[in-house]
């Protein structure tokens, strides 16, 4: 795996308490798009999935949204609820913000996190890395 | 908690058994129960979430994340028969797995 440009340059006037980080393939995405079921209600909300299905890379926003869930959970080294930390994925790499239920933030004390994303290239697949950071006031 | 009967329990066990040789590409055969699923499968914490998922709906279970996650923190699942004894408990107690002592 390559790590090449998960490089900082997030501007917040927040303190920066934790960060952490994940990779996965995003072939391993592509069972989750068709179907009308909700897939794997343990890992995204309804309203993550009803998002994702309508970008034009849905595979790529379910690996997106798995990995800043898996790469916020090793920020934390708590336990808690996927679905309890969305990512609305825009379809282009670069920062994006996580949404955290109101609970989860209350249990962690902690404020907000981001989540740089970053897709890379190989020759016969691709891997999404995200590195996220979380922030208290 | 819910009775499970010897066939439920057999039916978990190959249930398993055939999801992780199908996932990991190995031989139904040549899995044990003592097979180590991340040193000798190459398996990770998405395999698990989408087996988990799968009995949760198998089994209409309502459990949570959390408190499955709170129970392996008690008792860890790195082995085939480990996911096994894991599941069984699952769907027998449900969300009142982490009270269990087992």
């Amino acid at each position: 795996m390559a790590m090449i440009s998960l490089r900082w340059n997030y501007e917040t006037s927040n303190c920066l308490v934790a960060c952490g980080i994940d990779a996965e393939r995003v072939d391993r995405f592509k069972s989750y798009i068709a179907g009308d079921e909700h897939p794997m209600p343990f890992v995204f909300s309804k309203d993550e999935i009803k998002h994702i299905r309508k970008l034009a890379n849905p595979e790529k926003g379910f690996c997106a949204a798995f990995c800043a869930k898996e790469a916020f959970f090793k920020a934390v080294s708590k336990l808690y609820n996927l679905s309890e930390c969305e990512l609305f994925f825009t379809g282009d790499d670069g920062w994006q913000k996580i949404k955290l239920s109101s609970g989860l933030r209350k249990d962690l004390k902690i404020d907000s996190a981001v989540a740089k994303i970053e897709f890379i290239s190989y020759p016969f697949y691709m891997e999404c890395l995200a590195a996220v950071y979380v922030f208290k006031e | 908690m819910v009775d499970i009967d010897k066939k439920t329990e057999q039916e978990i066990r190959d249930l398993i058994y055939e999801y992780f040789s199908e996932e990991c590409d190995v031989d139904k055969e040549d899995i044990t129960d003592d097979t180590d699923i991340i040193e000798e499968l190459e398996g990770d914490s998405l395999m698990l979430l989408a087996l988990l998922e799968m009995v949760r709906k198998k089994y209409g279970l309502g459990i949570e994340l959390k408190t499955l996650g709170n129970h392996l923190m008690k008792k860890p699942a790195d082995t085939v028969g480990q996911v096994v004894d894991l599941t069984m408990a699952v769907v027998k107690y449900g969300d009142d797995i982490v009270k269990m002592e087992l």
